[in-house]
């Protein structure tokens, strides 16, 4: 046991070396320590294991049981448990990747870029770790945003961003980003983890703090440089830009998450076209896509892939855009298809789906899954199933927020519902029983039945409680237009007595 | 014969931070981290209370109140919903009133047992309390909830919340009957023509 532990050990010290020579002498001496460490089954993992996970399953086999994990440290200091079987798979990846940083290395033109002709490949074949500093600037726009700013633009932004109304969340979730990575928990991680988030925060104060975002600062200064806030801070406001210049969909972290919704709707969309199986399956289960695929979509993948294989995804995606994210989920349910086909509820669904992820060391294979084992995915078909589920969700996300202010009108003016009004919320919190996403969930709501009560109880509401169904109604009309059937009243239907 | 358990769908809601993750290992795995990773989506979590005949399947949700409008999608079905706020953060306490009042009016179950749960009551005996136990005590009962002011870090209170839950169980009180009780689909149960008695 304690050979083969040794071996990998000295097998993954290769592998870290690959940064910066002062990055692998401080993860040599760190891995001195893992050494010293017991070695600890995966099962007690938080990261893979239920309280009654047996085993965990690798991408190929289960592992084999003589064979026994061991603890090691990445590149970018998280703790893995990985069996010797995984730690070949990590040695014949690195192989590779010195294989493809000479290329790079060879092709490197203006800004570290290859020629455009070559970009697309490389980027898909990865970054070498040490390049990805200037490569991802210069990718995702960033260097760019940052030339039209004045210079001490992040400084200011981090400061001010201090008293911004986000910052008590910011500070709540810092200390809880990535515990199992040294650097990330110490002091000058959290101040920059904090800075960076702050930063942004101040910015965008459309979006100002999302949970999950927490991740993407610490990952991208772990990938970027522990010393480099400024560049992780371009970074993320070319990720994520509420003016449709951001590299990932518009308003997947803005409130109420209705990109996010938009984008679990297409990846839906999708599974069902390319892996029709499992949509069926997941579809007599009950579960919806945004189980399995909220945080891959919010967190890049980076709470639950592998650090190094997230960084892959990351140079791919930075390139050419968020389809790289939907590729990697069809890569992901594709390659375990007939593990996922084999749970039997929507629970045992996510934990056998995020086991899967947690242990996808074979960056090499995912990727090569992803763009070439998925089929084709022109963006103009996502962008069509974009469009589409966009309606629907503002439409979802319309009619709750009406019902929400009916409710808040009712409850503060105490306004009793009679007969048939009282089902009409009865009613939609059944549909919504058996529903989707948002609260309303779209299956059975029907607002155009519903419509003659809405006006009913508008004229019978009155006094205090009509500004707010007022707004909401308002907003309704707004973003769907007259399509629905919301008919607009005249302000004296709405000064009736109650 | 093999004990049969039933199996109950419990979801956990409330402000970020209030230390709904916590609450879950240290029910689940007996552990507590002191910086538990902030919860993205939700996780799931299985825990069979054997003696009680239950297997609780738990949804862990995303605290933040954007990710609000996920939360239905967990607690649909739901047998159980523990909702839970900080002592120490009167805002937690308002939210948590808003869950409760969410779930009443949203979830058509009218056996779904709610649970309020006052974490962090280790830091109110360092003077951090902002929320008196009277005023959240009140509330429940007038409200018809569980009450418990818990401790996730110092093992106060946890697994005495889960168990009050699991013993308002309806089925739980029936553990003699032998229907393995995972009967998720709509079809009815064949009842033998005559089997009332008394």
């Amino acid at each position: 046991m304690a050979g083969g532990g040794w071996q990998h050990l000295a097998v993954t010290a290769k592998e870290l070396a690959g940064a910066t020579s002062t990055k692998a002498k401080a993860v040599t001496q760190t891995l001195g320590n893992a050494v010293k460490e017991v070695r600890q089954l995966v099962l007690d993992d938080p990261l893979v294991g239920g309280a009654d996970a047996q085993h965990v399953e690798g991408p190929r086999e289960p592992s084999n049981e003589l064979q026994e994990p061991a603890q090691v440290v990445d590149t970018y200091g998280f703790t893995l448990t990985i069996t010797p079987e995984q730690a070949a798979i990590l040695d014949r990846c690195r192989a590779k990747q010195e294989a493809v940083r000479s290329k790079w290395v060879e092709q490197a033109q203006e800004a570290g870029l290859p020629p455009t002709d070559a970009l697309k490949k490389l980027c898909r074949k990865g970054v070498p770790p040490d390049m990805r500093r200037q490569v991802w600037l210069a990718l995702s726009g960033a260097a760019h945003r940052r030339q039209k700013l004045p210079p001490h633009y992040y400084a200011d932004a981090a400061l001010q961003g201090a008293s911004s109304q986000f910052a008590h969340q910011i500070d709540l979730d810092v200390p809880r980003t990535f515990p199992n990575n040294e650097w990330v928990q110490s002091e000058a991680g959290q101040s920059a983890v904090r800075h960076v988030l702050l930063a942004f925060a101040h910015h965008n104060p459309h979006v100002g703090y999302c949970q999950s975002m927490n991740y993407l600062a610490a990952m991208l200064l772990l990938a970027v440089g522990r010393d480099e806030e400024e560049d992780a801070f371009w970074l993320l406001t070319s990720l994520i830009d509420d003016k449709d210049d951001g590299i990932l969909y518009r308003d997947m972290y803005a409130r109420d998450l209705t990109g996010t919704h938009v984008e679990m709707r297409c990846l839906r969309e999708l599974v069902e076209h390319k892996l029709p199986r499992l949509a069926a399956h997941m579809d007599a289960l009950g579960c919806d896509m945004s189980i399995l695929a909220t945080d891959w979509f919010l967190c890049l993948f980076c709470t639950s892939l592998p650090a190094e294989t997230a960084a892959r995804v990351w140079d791919a995606l930075l390139n050419e855009g968020t389809k790289v994210l939907f590729r990697v989920a069809l890569a992901l349910l594709k390659l375990h298809e007939p593990l996922l086909l084999a749970q039997d509820n929507p629970g045992e669904l996510l934990r056998a789906t995020r086991r899967v992820a947690a242990v996808a060391f074979d960056r090499d294979a995912l990727m090569q899954v992803a763009f070439e084992g998925v089929g084709s995915m022109p963006m103009e078909r996502i962008n069509t199933y974009r469009a589409r589920k966009q309606r629907e969700v503002d439409r979802e996300m319309a009619e709750r927020e009406t019902r929400v202010n009916l409710r808040q009108a009712v409850a503060r003016d105490g306004f009793v519902l009679q007969g048939g009004d009282t089902d009409l919320l009865q009613r939609e919190a059944a549909a919504q029983e058996g529903g989707a996403v948002a609260e309303g969930g779209g299956a059975g709501c029907s607002p155009r039945a519903g419509n003659g009560r809405w006006v009913a109880q508008l004229q019978a509401l009155g006094g205090k409680a009509k500004d707010s169904l007022d707004r909401g109604r308002m907003k309704i009309k707004h973003r769907r237009g007259q399509s629905l059937g919301v008919v607009p009243l005249h302000p004296s239907q709405l000064s009736g007595s109650p | 014969m093999i004990d049969q358990l039933v199996q109950s769908k419990l979801v956990l809601l409330g402000e970020m931070g209030s230390g709904k993750t916590s609450l879950v290992q240290r029910f689940v795995r007996g552990q507590y981290y002191e910086n538990q990773e902030s919860t993205i989506g939700a996780s799931f979590f299985t825990k069979a209370i054997p003696e009680k005949h239950v297997k609780f399947e738990i949804w862990d949700t995303a605290g933040q109140e954007r990710y609000h409008s996920l939360a239905p999608m967990y607690y649909r079905g739901a047998a159980a919903a523990i909702v839970v706020y900080d002592v120490t953060h009167p805002a937690s306490f308002d939210r948590a009133k808003k869950w409760v009042l969410e779930l009443r009016q949203n979830v058509q179950n009218p056996n779904l047992i709610i649970a309020l749960v006052g974490n962090k009551v280790d830091l109110a005996e360092d003077g951090a309390r902002q929320v008196p136990e009277a005023d959240a005590r009140t509330y429940a009962a007038e409200t018809g909830l569980l009450f418990f002011e818990a401790s996730a870090k110092t093992n106060v209170n946890v697994a005495e919340l889960f168990d009050e839950v699991a013993d308002r169980l309806p089925r739980a009180a029936a553990p003699q009957q032998p229907a393995g009780g995972i009967q998720l689909s709509e079809q009815p149960t064949p009842v033998p023509a005559k089997s009332s008695c008394c």
